[in-house]
């Protein structure tokens, strides 16, 4: 029995290097832009998405990619080891998970794989998946690397703060924050990840407010371990926002990460983030 | 009891030692005749001359729903008489002045507890206790107001015990006396009393009452000298179309082809409030609140077959729940559900779509128009499926009938202090769906300093006050709440109040235009200040809100 092995999808946002370098497999989502189709990290990056979504008026959408390249991944790495956990963007966002479970369901008795869903994407994702290959790393059971990613799950937090809703509206897999649709004013509303689902926390009518408020965001923890700041690719850096975390939390390490181009046909290619993990 | 039975019935004056159940009933009942004939006058004293939160109007209905609330009970004691006018105050009590009086009342009830009759020594107690229990109503009582009137008027009866007096006749007389002078001296309390050559509106409505009933209890003459003042209208009573209460609830769905979803929202909106049509081209659900519901329902079967026709009288839903009020602890909201809801005090269609687009799930009418009964508050928050409610008054002299109204309500509730429509705005944005009562109502309190309120409205009458000189008539602008800026013409004004905002220093700049604006002259003004102001991000809004020409929002 070999080292449990990890596998995500594209939406954890892991570079190719570091993903090659921890021995991530990473199945790519498929982006889809009028009748173009593109295979997210592998085909476009962040940047040409945004470039694309700005010079056309049909709305991007993503697909999970196809039931075979789950099969195929799963066949293919079960050659090195019996056990692979599969953590992947939230059901609620995307068809992946579901995908997984199948193509895990059809070599259930032959590879043991657990399907995880992250009930959250992007960062979030991405630090459960580094946590989970850093364990498996010391060579402990399948089911240890599970235990520890299901109990991480309720602690990573992502939140947004989008300035057009535009996005929300194109967009299919907006759930209760479809409320924010009908207002008679225009509003900036702040989102958040949470039990997988998008949900809106609360509105504010300027940027300066919606940065303000994701600062309180993250000093209304009591505790953390990992912040970062996302970024649409044709967001402004929001470097006051930067600075006041940085001095607030000098010990901590401030990545400023352009987020993929899944959340980017969310949310749009102009929001802001925060990415939260307060630690177990 | 109408003026007409009470002259029938004027009594020969007699010695009064002491008074009991009934007589205290006819003293309450001629104070408020008298209050009413005097009621448009005490209106013009409200500092601000905003046609708005009329003081002697307040007062008229909060002593209307006691009067209401003691002919329910016998008048053989004069404690059950003062229990009831204690009462019916409170749940009638509208806007500040309202508020403070009905707690007047209440001291005043405590101090005649158990008593059937009570003598000049037992009212001065009962007016000291009455005093006491108003100061405590407020967070921060300000001299000068009907607080004063309502603690020297107690200091007068006391005075009178003093010096040996017993009976109750002769005291009443030294408490009147007592109360005017009261008012009299508002003015040098009161630094903006002072200014704009007025006493204070309240003081002025409780010395009223109090002279009103001395006068029948002496067989003096109710009728004034002149001809007696238009009196106002009242709500409930006779609700004006515009400015609709109760009316029918009316909801039917309509099936039919190609049915024009437009034509119809707009045929149904302008026959009445809270219009709602939903659906497609083949079946619609239509829902207003209107009192014309036979042409809705006339219109609506010319476009195609009507189901489900379900009509209801609002009026007696609310009288219906009048009377559930008195059994509070049986007359439960139904099934209660988790989380929090909010009820806002806003006027005006569009400003009223603004609130619910944002999720309010009850509005109480009122706030610039007629300011809301504690009753009318109560039974909004008590209506809703959550436990836990957040009030926002949207208005300062809503702050207290609100506050009254959490405390007499079962549910958990929280009066977030918001003084003006973008407050209230500004804090409902800022409520989250997945946070608690307390968190929210902190959120919220803190999201509403970080806007500034500018209205602008027609003077009704002239005044003096922070420096300006105010024709009647004239346009004048607030700035959260204070008058600061006046004007030939509302475009004017419009531009004093977006300079004295610090305009250049904002970020959004949200015009809410008024029922008498059409949407052309509002555009027109946008374009102006956008000229001068560039930067900036605009956002005009039909509020349809009464009296005010604009409410302008800036942050």
């Amino acid at each position: 029995m070999g080292q449990v092995r990890i596998i995500t999808d594209s939406t954890a946002e892991l570079s190719p290097d570091i993903a090659r370098e921890l021995g991530i497999t990473v199945i790519p989502l498929n982006i889809h832009v009028g009748r173009d189709r593109f295979r997210d990290g592998i085909d476009i990056a962040a940047q040409e998405l945004s470039a694309r979504l700005e010079s056309t008026d049909s709305l991007p959408f993503t697909t999970a990619p196809p039931l075979h390249v789950f099969e195929d991944t799963y066949r293919t790495l079960g050659n090195e080891t019996d056990d692979i956990i599969s953590i992947h963007i939230s059901a609620k966002l995307s068809r992946t998970v579901d995908l997984a479970r199948r193509a895990a369901t059809s070599l259930i008795g032959q590879r043991r794989i657990a399907v995880v869903d992250s009930l959250s994407t992007s960062l979030a994702l991405r630090t459960l998946v580094k946590a989970a290959s850093e364990i498996a790393g010391k060579g402990v059971s399948l089911d240890e690397v599970v235990r520890l990613v299901r109990a991480m799950i309720p602690h990573v937090y992502l939140v947004f703060f989008v300035e057009s809703l535009e996005y929300l509206e194109r967009g299919e897999r907006i759930g209760r924050a479809e409320a924010l649709l009908g207002t008679m004013l225009s509003i900036k509303p702040l989102l958040i990840i949470e039990d997988g689902e998008i949900l809106p926390l609360e509105k504010v009518r300027t940027r300066s407010s919606g940065l303000d408020r994701l600062y309180e965001f993250v000093t209304e923890f009591p505790h953390l371990e990992k912040i970062a700041i996302l970024k649409g690719a044709n967001a402004v850096t929001p470097a006051e926002l930067v600075d006041r975390l940085r001095l607030a939390y000098p010990g901590i390490d401030l990545d400023v990460i352009t987020y993929g181009p899944v959340l980017a046909t969310h949310l749009g290619p102009e929001a802001i983030g925060i990415f939260v993990y307060e630690g177990l | 009891m109408t003026v007409e039975k009470m002259e029938d019935t004027a009594r020969e004056p007699r010695p009064m030692s002491s008074c009991d159940g009934r007589e205290l009933k006819l003293l309450l009942h001629a104070g408020t005749v008298w209050l009413e004939r005097h009621a448009s006058s005490i209106n013009a004293m409200n500092v601000f001359p905003v046609p708005d939160g009329d003081t002697g109007t307040n007062m008229l209905l909060t002593m209307q729903a006691a009067l209401a609330e003691i002919d329910t009970v016998p008048d053989d004691s004069a404690a059950a008489v003062a229990q009831a006018t204690a009462h019916g105050a409170l749940m009638g009590a509208r806007g500040n002045s309202g508020v403070i009086l009905s707690q007047l009342f209440r001291g005043l009830a405590s101090g005649l507890k158990d008593r059937a009759q009570f003598d000049g020594a037992d009212f001065a107690a009962a007016l000291a206790e009455g005093s006491t229990t108003a100061y405590k109503g407020v967070i921060r009582p300000v001299e000068g107001t009907i607080l004063t009137v309502g603690r020297e008027a107690a200091e007068a009866a006391q005075a009178a015990v003093d010096e040996g007096v017993r009976d109750f006749l002769p005291v009443l007389e030294r408490v009147v006396v007592g109360a005017r002078d009261s008012v009299a001296r508002t003015p040098t309390l009161l630094n903006v009393l002072r200014e704009a050559g007025v006493v204070d509106a309240g003081g002025q409505g409780l010395y009223v009452i109090l002279e009103g009933g001395l006068r029948y209890l002496k067989g003096e003459p109710m009728e004034m000298a002149e001809a007696p003042e238009p009196v106002p209208v009242v709500v409930g009573t006779a609700p004006a179309e515009g400015e609709m209460e109760w009316g029918y609830c009316t909801e039917f769905i309509v099936q039919g082809q190609s049915l024009d979803l437009e034509e119809i929202q707009e045929r149904i909106t302008a026959w009445g409030d809270s219009a709602l049509v939903v659906g497609d081209e083949q079946t619609l659900k239509i829902h207003v609140h209107t009192f014309r519901p036979g042409e809705v329902i006339g219109f609506a079967s010319s476009k195609g077959t009507l189901h489900n026709i379900k009509i209801d009288n609002m009026q007696d839903q609310h009288r219906e729940y009048l009377v559930m009020g008195e059994e509070a602890d049986t007359a439960g909201a139904g099934e209660e559900v988790d989380g929090v809801a909010v009820v806002a005090v806003v006027s005006g269609p569009g400003l009223r779509q603004v609130f619910t687009s944002l999720g309010v799930r009850a509005i109480v009418p009122g706030g610039q128009t007629m300011n809301p009964s504690t009753q009318e508050l109560l039974q909004a928050v008590e209506a809703t499926k959550q436990k836990d409610v957040i009030v926002l008054p949207n208005n300062c002299n809503v702050l207290l009938a609100a506050q009254k109204a959490k405390e007499l309500s079962q549910k958990n509730a929280i009066v977030v202090p918001s003084e003006t429509i973008p407050q209230g705005i500004s804090a409902l944005l800022s409520f989250n769906h997945q946070a608690d009562l307390e968190k929210n109502a902190a959120a919220m309190e803190r999201a509403m300093q970080g806007v500034q309120t500018a209205e602008i409205t027609r003077a009704v009458r002239s005044v003096r006050i922070n420096s300006l000189d105010v024709e009647e008539g004239e346009i004048i602008g607030l700035l959260d709440g204070d008058l600061t800026a006046s004007g030939e013409t509302v475009e004017d004004v419009a531009l004093q109040m977006l300079e004295q905002m610090d305009a250049s220093e904002q970020e959004i700049i949200t015009v809410y235009y008024g029922e008498d604006v059409t949407q052309s002259q509002a555009e027109g003004l946008v374009d102006r200040m956008r000229q001068r102001y560039s930067g900036l991000e605009w956002e005009l809004v039909n509020g349809r809100q009464p009296h005010y020409y604009y409410i302008i929002s800036a942050e």
